[in-house]
């Protein structure tokens, strides 16, 4: 993967790491959250895989929210 | 500023989540048949013990699995001869064809000491009506086929000497004592369920 983002690593029970980032988050990965450019809530989020056209979607409305 | 956050993200499908199973409810198409790693086919009403059933939603290469499944056996010594039938589920249809096989199943199950059923959910039917999202994904149901806990196995998944909260096993033996169980409910990382849409 040719990411080139800041990366993170989680270092506390899943639980815990789960509820505080998105309590609805099952914790099924792979987990895709968006959040908004100046609001900073979340646009949109989904589990599994999805089609590159909701990125595309999501990273749009995050750049305008 | 605008944050994205991507966990391993693959672009290929995907799929509708049904909502998962309420405590309290009664085993789901228990009357199903499944083929099991041992050639016969099975339902979960056949596998459930005296005392209660587990059913342990699973595959071969998640790497959860792989970190959680030498607890699956433990679980299985453990409690099959305290009434408690235990079966694991294999519902990633997507990958029958490949690292999901039944042929993969059976050298996973031996090659990992399986004791216990697995058996392969043709059309993730199960998966869907358990409303279950990723692997491990465990359910636990008492004497009276009723749902008492659903979740995580335990509370670490990559060393098993440090568990501090070993759910399951504490389900079952509140279970068992009649006690309450005090987390019915838990979350864990897993690899999602490879559905056909």
């Amino acid at each position: 993967m040719n990411f080139k983002g800041e990366a993170y690593i989680k270092d506390q029970p899943d639980e815990e790491f789960i509820n505080s980032l998105y309590g609805d988050w099952t914790g099924t990965l792979p987990f895709t959250i968006v959040f908004g450019k100046l609001s900073g809530s979340i646009v949109d989020f989904w589990e599994n895989s999805h089609h590159e056209q909701r990125f595309i979607e999501a990273v749009k409305k995050a750049i305008n929210s | 500023m605008m944050r994205l956050i991507t966990l391993a993200t693959l672009l290929i499908s995907f799929n509708v989540q049904a909502k998962e199973i309420d405590l309290g409810s009664k085993i789901p198409l228990e009357d199903i048949k499944m083929l099991d790693i041992s050639g016969k086919n099975i339902s979960l009403g056949d596998v459930k013990g005296e005392n209660g059933l587990l059913v342990i939603f699973s595959c071969n290469t998640c790497p959860w699995v792989i970190k959680w499944e030498d607890r699956y056996v433990e679980l299985a010594k453990k409690y099959k001869p305290k009434g408690i039938g235990v079966i694991a589920i294999n519902s990633n249809e997507m990958n029958f064809g490949s690292s999901d096989s039944m042929d993969e199943m059976k050298k996973h199950a031996e090659n990992n000491n399986y004791n216990f059923f697995y058996t392969m959910d043709e059309g993730s039917k199960l998966a869907r009506e358990f409303g279950a999202s990723r692997t491990p994904h465990i359910y636990l149901f008492d004497k009276n086929d009723e749902l008492v806990y659903r979740g995580a196995v335990d509370d670490n998944a990559s060393k098993a000497r440090k568990v501090k909260k070993p759910y399951v096993a504490n389900a079952i033996d509140a279970m068992l004592t009649g006690d309450d169980i005090k987390y019915a409910s838990t979350k864990a990382l897993g690899c999602g369920i490879k559905f056909k849409n």
